[in-house]
């Protein structure tokens, strides 16, 4: 079953000169899949991401998530949607420096008033399988770049939402913070059978994923699947981004 | 490119902080100018009869004028500086001679300083007629009021206002003396930690201030100084901490209600609130303590104009009253008053008065210069008291009897004591008289004496006594419209000789009319700047935090929080943050009211004053509240 449909999209930025920034996108993500999209800077994958996270809106074409389109909400139904059914690991983490660890994960469950029982179950389950448990009273600016990630990641799982997206979720952190944080999102992947879809110009990230699919200039270039061999899938992410071409400032230096 | 270009360019660029700190500024201008200008009005001074007196109540409301505009101006300077030291550290990064920077913000602030008072100027005139024209409303004069410019004014608001910019000018100049490069760096970081909630000061802050209401309602100390001293110290001190810890305290004690606390965007709310609070602690202190010394000033002011009729009226219950001394003066007298034809006689009374001296030691109260063993006594017979009630439209109909006697609260008397069950003693050429009061009147019947004891007592006790002192009359006239009576007043005491002890009603109306208008007017001009300031220091804040906030509620909308979820948490903080120091502010008025002006709160003629200026500040209050939220919505909700 297919958590993640996208249908002949299309995006257009209307201004001066009309910018066609996405076209002709068909793709879509199965259950328990982590996929990966990749391109060159200006080829469209934050568009897309926008797109898919309902932030903005397409020109034609259409994006169903979990069966439902999300485009045809009107605006207090979209905010509900995302909250319910999208969940976000941002580069920047975005979580909110007022509010301590535990808060900062449970607020998804605080908006839509859940039980402090389930609230609490929740949080356990989800910070000890993060391995964040122990900073749960601490604030935003008490931990590493790679806690705040892991507590941004808790924060988008722990509603169990049907697709997590993620956009450059390494793009911030050192390698060994990137690695934990790949880990763990493969874990949650694994084990809970979650579905991710992630953006990222960062190859090593992307070798943790199913497929990764490449963009170029608004349209859809290739699509490379894992196999056995994650050392085996970078070696061709590489590959595949030297024939992509763009610029080599996109691409990070090796490290794995 | 030259100094002035980059200081132009970074006018242009910085335009919405600019805007900011340059209409406070005007706003100052204005102010002061249009007041000044009042002071030197030559329409205000020809239709103020006691101008000499008021002259000196302008200059002292001008100097608390200044005083406010410095520190309004000083405040929002360092608000503005505040968010410009980064980017005086980005210039002196980037190689710029700190001597240029200086000189550079030095130069910014005056001319920009310059311009504010220039606009500040007109503006004020323009708006100088139009308080003119209220001022002259509230004193009942008719002279028509003019454009003109009031180069004495003009002046003095030049002087006023060089001296504040010259000096946040040099302040300017200093600031890249002042601090490290680094601090400057992390200026907007400044006063954001978390704020702590000590439970002593919580506490304190409790103590404080129901130990300074407390004294207010149980004196500790004879000396009126020391006692409001250390009510002003408990309240501000007390209040102080209230915001500080005490709010602090209460808001981290909430969290622990996990049901409540995590429900919604009670979460956000909270930490949002307990996170600005150490920050806004001083501000908040100022604005409740602002709000009430505007609320006590406008609501002592607006109470007394209030009762300008009622006091007049009990300085003078009748519209004229003299003694009579001879029958040539009293035809002449009547002629005057019979011949104004607009203020037709409604009532005319020769009231027969006998003055004695009496023992009242056993009054609370004591006329001020007499003692108490002999002080001198008027009496009024009961029959004659019943006529004046008749004409006064009193409704009363007393009946003595032999040593009874009914008191007539003296002007003075403040005790708010109860004379019946006392007595006083007569003290007579042939003997002595002990009479005992039955009953007691708080209207007043004659024109004002000191020491004004009025007794009335029963008609055979007042023959009785006649027949020992001669009494005296007077002829007491009550027309109608009284309040216009000017042309026939000014007769009258032109024709009267001083110990007549004529009193008419007009005269003392217009008295405490020009003293209370212009009460009212000073008082309410003042308190209409605080209020505007107050409402402003918020505004611009809570503008400030939006902008601050920008980012965090961004990260909420993309986790799915709706806009109008955050409209609604944005306006309950903003009117936490509001609503919070006017009620404290509200409780000290209230509080400061009975201390410093012994207002008896109970009393009706006082209560609707009060309340309707209490209500008139919330309103706009309130204004200041919807637009604070519209704005800060327009910011972190676009």
């Amino acid at each position: 079953m297919s958590i993640l449909t996208v249908d002949h999209l299309e995006k257009i930025y209307e201004g001066k000169v009309a910018h066609k920034a996405l076209d002709n996108i068909n793709f879509s993500v199965e259950k328990g899949e982590f996929v990966g999209v990749m391109g060159p800077s200006g080829s469209g994958k934050t568009t897309l991401l926008n797109l898919i996270a309902t932030i903005d809106r397409p020109t034609a074409g259409e994006i169903l998530i979990n069966g439902k389109n999300p485009h045809v909400l009107n605006r207090k139904e979209t905010a509900l949607f995302r909250r319910h059914e999208l969940g976000f690991v941002f580069q920047h983490f975005n979580l909110l420096d007022t509010l301590t660890v535990e808060e900062n994960i449970v607020l998804p469950l605080t908006l839509d008033g859940e039980s402090i029982k389930e609230m609490d179950k929740k949080l356990q389950y989800v910070t000890k399988k993060l391995g964040i448990d122990s900073i749960l009273k601490k604030r935003t600016y008490e931990i590493s770049g790679g806690q705040m990630q892991r507590t941004a990641i808790a924060r988008s799982i722990i509603h169990k939402p049907s697709l997590i997206l993620a956009d450059e979720p390494t793009g911030n952190l050192d390698s060994k913070a990137s690695k934990d944080v790949m880990e763990t999102i493969t874990a949650i992947n694994k084990e809970d059978q979650a579905t991710v879809l992630m953006v990222t110009h960062d190859p090593f990230a992307a070798s943790y994923c199913h497929r990764v699919i490449f963009i170029k200039d608004g349209q859809l270039y290739n699509e490379i699947y894992r196999g056995e061999n994650r050392q085996a899938f970078f070696q061709k992410i590489m590959d595949m981004l030297a024939l992509l071409g763009g610029d080599n400032r996109d691409l990070s230096t090796v490290r794995l | 490119m030259t100094l002035f270009s980059v200081t132009r360019k970074n006018i242009q660029g910085n335009f919405k902080n600019y805007l900011i700190y340059f209409l406070s500024m005007i706003f100052s201008v204005v102010i002061y100018y249009t007041f000044v200008s009042l002071q030197y009005s030559e329409e205000i001074q020809k239709s103020i009869q006691s101008w000499e007196t008021m002259r000196s109540i302008f200059v002292q409301a001008s100097i608390m004028l200044i005083l406010f505009v410095t520190v309004f101006i000083l405040y929002s300077n360092a608000f503005f500086t505040k968010k410009r030291k980064k980017e005086v550290g980005l210039y002196s990064l980037l190689g710029v001679r700190k001597k240029t920077i200086g000189k550079m913000l030095f130069y910014e602030n005056l001319i920009m300083g310059a311009i504010a008072v220039l606009i500040g100027v007109l503006l004020g005139t323009l708006l100088s007629k139009l308080f003119t024209m209220m001022l002259l409303k509230l004193l009942s004069s008719t002279i028509n009021v003019s454009f003109s410019i009031s180069f004495e004014a003009v002046l003095n608001t030049l002087i006023v206002f060089s001296i504040i910019i010259l000096f946040t000018s040099i302040q300017a100049n200093r600031l890249i003396y002042r601090f490290k490069l680094i601090e400057l760096f992390h200026a907007e970081q400044e006063g954001e930690q978390v704020a702590k909630a000590s439970v002593g000061a919580a506490a304190g802050s409790i103590i404080l201030i129901a130990f300074s209401y407390w004294i207010v309602f149980h004196p500790i100390t004879e000396q009126q100084l020391v006692q409001l001293s250390l009510v002003l110290f408990g309240i501000v001190a007390g209040t102080y901490l209230l915001f500080r810890s005490l709010i602090v305290y209460l808001l981290r004690a909430s969290q622990k209600n996990k049901s409540r606390y995590y429900r919604g965007m009670n979460l956000i709310g909270t930490t949002q609130l307990i996170y600005r609070f150490k920050g806004n602690a001083r501000t908040l202190t100022m604005i409740s303590l602002l709000s009430s010394v505007t609320l006590c000033a406008i609501s002592v002011g607006y109470g007394g104009y209030y009762n300008i009729e009622k006091t007049a009226r009990n300085w003078s219950p009748f519209s004229y009253s003299y003694i009579s001394k001879n029958e040539v003066f009293d035809h002449q007298a009547d002629q005057i008053i019979l011949e104004d034809k607009e203020h037709p006689v409604q009532g005319k009374l020769d009231i027969s008065v006998i003055q004695v001296n009496g023992d009242i030691s056993d009054l609370e109260y004591v006329p001020y210069g007499y003692a108490a063993k002999s002080v001198p006594t008027r009496l009024i017979a009961v029959s004659t008291y019943n006529q004046i009630a008749k004409v006064l439209n009193r409704e009363e109909n007393l009946r003595l009897s032999g040593n009874e006697a009914a008191a007539i609260r003296p002007w003075q008397d403040n005790t708010f004591s109860d004379y019946v069950g006392h007595t006083i003693t007569l003290k007579l050429s042939e003997e002595n008289h002990s009479i005992k009061f039955v009953k007691m009147f708080e209207e007043r019947v004659l024109g004002w004496v000191s020491p004004d004891i009025y007794v009335v007592v029963s008609d055979r006790l007042y023959t009785d006594i006649a027949k020992q002192v001669k009494p005296f009359v007077y002829q007491a006239y009550k027309v109608k419209n009284e309040k216009s009576t000017i042309e026939t007043a000014k007769k009258l005491e032109k024709l009267l000789a001083k110990d007549t002890e004529l009193s008419t009603f007009y005269t003392m109306y217009t008295k405490e009319l020009e003293s209370s208008g212009i009460d009212i007017f000073l008082l309410g001009f003042l308190g209409l700047v605080f209020l505007a300031a107050t409402g402003s220091i918020i505004y611009f804040k809570q503008l400030n935090e939006a902008y601050s906030d920008q980012e965090r509620y961004q990260i909420l909308r993309k986790i799915g929080v709706s806009k109008r979820e955050v409209l609604t948490t944005l306006s309950k903080q903003t009117l936490f943050v509001f609503l919070l120091p006017l009620v404290v502010g509200i409780l000290h008025c209230t509080i400061i009211l009975k201390a410093i002006f012994g207002v008896n709160l109970a009393e009706k003629t006082i209560m609707i004053p009060i309340f309707m200026v209490m209500a008139a500040y919330v309103i706009i209050y309130l204004g200041y509240y919807v637009l604070t939220v519209k704005s800060s919505n327009n910011i972190v909700n676009k």
